[in-house]
């Protein structure tokens, strides 16, 4: 019926530690029974991953169907079956606009790592370093430049120099 | 006399007494950045100092080792991000002190609190190491079952909110742990195949992502929402009441940490988490809730791991047995300098076992004051502008990433750590079980097996949870802190306090 | 800020920390005009894979080489340990890494039988090319000070009356103490209950616990143990006894049928990549053949117990192609690899002497 609605990571939770399972399971020239087999260990804490999706699955209808019936179930109880509840928090608090600057920053990270290898780390860094705190903002553009000169200076004395460690 | 005269080597030696503190202040800074470990830092040094004498060389080394493994904290505290797995348990209670504007007493406290640490552990070595090397090795693999097991429990503190999340993210944790080859059978484990998962996945990529990255996604909000900054509070020096009021936790977390730190298979990593999983049990008022910013929750984890060191050190001295990853290569340096590390080595060279007790007395009183020296200019990190600290801290989470093992993979790891970790923290799933499971998970997985195949037949395998009384009493402890952490035992206290109050 | 502040300390301690290293690495990059031109070698770090855990005796000699070469190589070598499944976690960590020489691999002897074992592809003499063959050792059977048996026959009567009944740590398949026990059983009809550990020094713990009834240790890492009275030998795997472990008989005295197999035991040395270009293996090999010529080291390795080989090239693959014949004909023999030898070709040596 409404499963899915009510309990979106509980139903996640259980076909994730299903999947480990089944990949236990066909693990090569490892019996599950044998405690001393490398996939015995695996399937059990699956086993376990199981039983709490499947608990959440349950606490989350629970909550579900109580605070469709009161909206105001809470109380002493809001620890335990506060799933429903935070929801909503979260709503209240990342609005779309706060999901688009973190993934659009995200996708600067990643092309900062994507570039690493094709133009070399400090070209990179100091372009990852300019471009962000310009679009972070609240930054003069000197001191901007500045911090990021700096910042790869001490970063290649500490990590070239000092350990040593080849940038690609 | 001639111990004292030994004792004081370091003391007196100009030298010596320089390079403990010039290694002491380069470990905190090395520790304090993500991705520079101890373990390398040593390992770097071993080859440096090649040329060297033999005592220059090992007091630097272990200058470095003390405060590397004090300087991970100061990250954990100061932006979240644990400079090291020994100071991942720092981080749960440290991070939220600064975010109440605090972070400079959370710094101060856990300066001194590392010292009493790391000055236990020194005490212990001098005076017990034989009688702890000897309970170290009769430590056997079902007892490492037990105390990872124990460590595990913290699950119950850490998840916020729902348990049920806390375990499956604990043994998702552990699921992630355990891929690559399996170090008992030589098959390979979810690796799909893939050559690069053959190798694993290093920790140090879930720390820096779950904790790093996702971190500064997760700020990046409140960059759009302005004016709550975080302030700093003037007060930075602790009252002398608190030192007394902590005294006791410090103690007894400490000597646990010894202890564990002692055993050859576990280290500061776990020795932090149990101090911390200790002080949340013992501690019945706590000033603030655990997990909000608790002094104890910073307190018993450095304790714990600084004395962890004096710990890791004992069997190496005495039997030539290395503690922990960085001692193995204190083994190295000895070996190269030609010396026999083994049983015999405090009955051939015992100088050098008091030289080391007497450097490492020094090393801890530099961390002290060098950890106190330099709070303030670390205090500085909170008031950076975030448009600044941010990109910085993303900058270093990639390198540090990158540094581990000179690969892109473990910074692709890192990054698929930093987005899962950042949707975790909006839904409210705690990510430290996650990170705890990691670095569990293999010890569980091979002492269990290995246990299992020792015994060689289920019945012996079960009776020797209570046969052998190191494994009794983990046995006890384990069973003792699951049933405290159920519905049925609170009923039960909340009924005696309450039958007690009324007579 | 906090960076900068970070910058200027360690700026201050840089000097103290490279007066040793002499700052090899501050040129370079400029010129890597021709990708052909190799005698700039090394012009970055060498990452020295051990494929074996702290403390073990791979990882001893490994260590102690390390900055002997680097003096001769002018350049740094980075040493990590890569442990678990027999040391094949380390050897395909530098097989997957580009053949250039900057990754090497400090090994055992375990490889030469990771094909005939199934536990991984690799293989010294068809993925690796030797930089040098350090030296051999011998390896010991031991058990721990209080133990019962105190001899060889003690031990194997027991076991082989009572199979399956005592406990030998060995360090997984392929491993030292995992072929002696083959060599064992095949010969005296013994069985132990086999439990893998991560290499010598986790294996010297436990059976200093009491958590194993015997194993077979390098003698290089039982030697001081037995000096303290912690171990006995019961047996050297040698036809004569040796000066580092004085009372501990050869298995030949006993078991006169164990010559055939001899001399057997653990080796250590340097591989590289197969694909590594010539010049940069010449240099290698040369680097650490005068590294091995230092007096201190021949004396460390006389410490250790193990015999300074310190030969390369033909003579390596040579010794390679006998002691992996040796092994796994015996493995075969026994009944411990269900694929014959001859399936990687691998020739059975004939008895020599």
């Amino acid at each position: 019926m409404n499963i899915w609605k009510s309990s979106k990571s509980g139903i996640l939770m259980t076909a994730f530690s299903l999947l480990i399972l089944i990949q236990a399971i066909m693990m090569e020239d490892q019996t599950i029974i044998d405690p001393s087999s490398g996939s015995f260990f695996p399937a059990l804490i699956s086993i376990c991953m199981f039983a709490a999706g499947v608990f959440t699955i349950f606490q989350e209808r629970l909550s579900w169907r109580s605070s469709s019936q009161n909206n105001s179930a809470e109380g002493d109880d809001a620890d335990d079956l506060n799933t429903n509840s935070e929801t909503t928090k979260t709503s209240n608090a990342f609005t779309k606009k706060d999901y688009t600057l973190i993934l659009l920053y995200f996708g600067m990270v990643i092309v900062f790592v994507l570039l690493l290898p094709v133009i070399s780390f400090f070209p990179a860094a100091f372009l990852f370093l300019i471009t962000s705190m310009f679009y972070l903002r609240g930054i003069s553009l000197v001191l901007n430049i500045t911090i990021s000169i700096l910042t790869i200076i001490v970063i290649y004395f500490l990590f070239s120099e000092l350990f040593n460690i080849v940038f690609p | 006399m001639d111990i004292l005269q030994q004792l004081l080597i370091p003391f007196t030696d100009l030298n010596l007494l320089f390079l403990v503190a010039a290694g002491t202040l380069a470990g905190i800074f090395i520790g304090a950045i993500p991705g520079l470990s101890v373990t390398m830092a040593v390992a770097l040094l071993l080859s440096l100092t090649y040329s060297w004498e033999m005592l220059p060389a090992l007091a630097l080394m272990l200058g470095v080792y003390y405060g590397g493994v004090f300087g991970g904290s100061r990250a954990a505290i100061l932006v979240n991000m644990p400079g090291s797995p020994s100071s991942v348990a720092t981080s749960f209670d440290g991070f939220p002190l600064s975010q109440k504007g605090e972070a400079g007493l959370a710094l101060t406290l856990t300066t001194i609190f590392s010292f009493v640490g790391g000055i236990i552990g020194v005490a212990v070595l001098a005076t017990a190491a034989p009688i702890v090397a000897s309970f170290a090795i009769e430590f056997t693999q079902r007892d490492y079952f037990l105390l990872a097991m124990l460590g595990l429990l913290l699950i119950g503190s850490l998840s916020q909110g729902s348990m049920a999340k806390g375990i499956f993210a604990a043994g998702a944790g552990i699921i992630l742990g355990l891929v690559g080859m399996d170090s008992i059978g030589g098959g390979s484990r979810f690796t799909f195949g893939s050559l690069q998962l053959m190798n694993g996945i290093d920790f140090i990529t879930a720390i820096l992502g779950l904790f790093g990255m996702s971190e500064i996604l997760y700020q990046l909000k409140s960059l759009n929402e302005k004016g709550e900054r975080t302030s700093l509070k003037k007060m930075a020096i602790p009252p002398l009441r608190f030192i007394f009021k902590f005294l006791p936790l410090s103690l007894r977390v400490s000597i646990m940490g010894v202890l564990i730190g002692a055993l050859p298979g576990a280290g500061g990593e776990i020795a932090s988490l149990i101090a911390y999983d200790h002080a949340k049990r013992t501690t019945k008022k706590p000033d603030r809730p655990f997990g909000e910013g608790a002094y104890e929750g910073v307190i018993a984890p450095e304790a714990g791991n600084n004395s962890a060191i004096g710990g890791a050190l004992i069997p190496l001295l005495t039997l030539g047995i290395p503690g922990d990853a960085v001692t193995a290569i204190f083994i190295g340096a000895l070996f190269i300098h030609g010396l026999q590390p083994g049983p015999m080595l405090m009955e051939q060279s015992g100088d050098l076992f008091w030289m080391m007790v007497g450097s490492s007395v020094l090393a801890n009183v530099f961390l002290l004051i060098f950890g106190l020296l330099v709070v303030t200019i670390f205090m500085r990190v909170v008031t950076i502008p975030k448009q600044i600290l941010l990109p910085i801290i993303a900058v270093i989470t990639v390198i540090g990433a990158y540094a581990l093992n000179n690969s892109m993979t473990d910074v692709y790891w890192m990054l698929g750590f930093g987005i899962v970790g950042f949707f975790m923290k909006v839904h409210h799933f705690s990510v430290a079980p996650l990170v705890l499971g990691m670095i569990l998970g293999p010890l569980i997985d091979t002492s269990f097996r290995r246990a299992y195949m020792t015994a060689n037949d289920p019945g012996v395998f079960l009776a020797g949870f209570i046969n052998s009384p190191i494994s009794l009493i983990l046995t006890l402890a384990f069973v003792f802190t699951l049933f405290s952490q159920t519905k049925t035992y609170q009923h039960l206290k909340n009924n005696i306090t309450k039958k007690v109050k009324k007579q | 800020m906090k960076l900068k502040k970070f910058g200027y300390t360690l700026c201050v301690l840089t000097p103290l920390l490279l007066t040793a290293c002499g700052g090899g690495d501050s040129s370079g990059s400029d010129n890597t005009s021709g990708e052909e031109d190799y005698s700039n070698y090394p012009e970055q770090d060498i990452n020295g894979v051990i494929q074996w855990g702290e403390g073990g005796a791979t990882d001893n000699i490994s260590r102690t080489v390390a900055p002997l070469v680097e003096d001769e190589l002018g350049g740094s070598l980075v040493m990590e340990n890569r442990e678990g499944a027999s040391g094949a976690t380390g050897a395909q960590y530098v097989y997957d890494q580009p053949a250039d020489g900057y990754t090497l691999l400090f090994g055992a002897e375990n490889p030469n039988l990771y094909q005939v074992l199934g536990i991984s592809e690799r293989d010294y003499l068809s993925d690796f090319k030797p930089v040098s063959i350090i030296g051999q050792s011998y390896a010991g059977i031991v058990v721990s000070a209080d133990s019962e048996y105190d001899s060889l026959e003690d031990l194997i009567n027991y076991s082989s009356e009572n199979p399956g009944e005592l406990t030998m740590g060995t360090s997984g398949e392929g491993g030292l103490p995992h072929v002696a026990s083959s060599m064992l059983q095949a010969e005296l009809d013994t069985e132990f209950n086999q439990v893998p550990y991560n290499g010598d020094g986790p294996l010297a713990t436990a059976l200093l616990g009491g958590e194993i009834d015997a194993t077979v240790l390098a003698v290089s890492a039982a030697q001081e143990y037995v000096e303290s009275g912690d171990f006995k030998m019961l047996a050297v795997i040698n036809d004569e006894s040796l000066d580092a472990v004085p009372e501990a008989p050869p298995i030949t005295e006993p078991y006169p049928e164990f010559e055939k197999y001899l001399p057997w035991g653990p080796f250590q040395g340097v591989f590289a990549h197969k694909d590594t270009p010539e010049p940069i293996m010449d240099k290698l090999t040369t680097s650490f053949e005068a590294a091995q010529e230092d007096e201190e080291f021949q004396e460390t390795l006389d410490n250790l117990g193990v015999e300074p080989m310190n030969i390369h090239g033909e003579e390596a693959i040579e010794f390679l192609e006998q002691n992996q014949s040796t092994s796994t004909w015996m493995l075969h023999d026994t009944g411990e690899t269900e694929v014959s030898p001859e399936e990687f070709d691998i020739p059975r040596v004939e008895e020599e002497e």
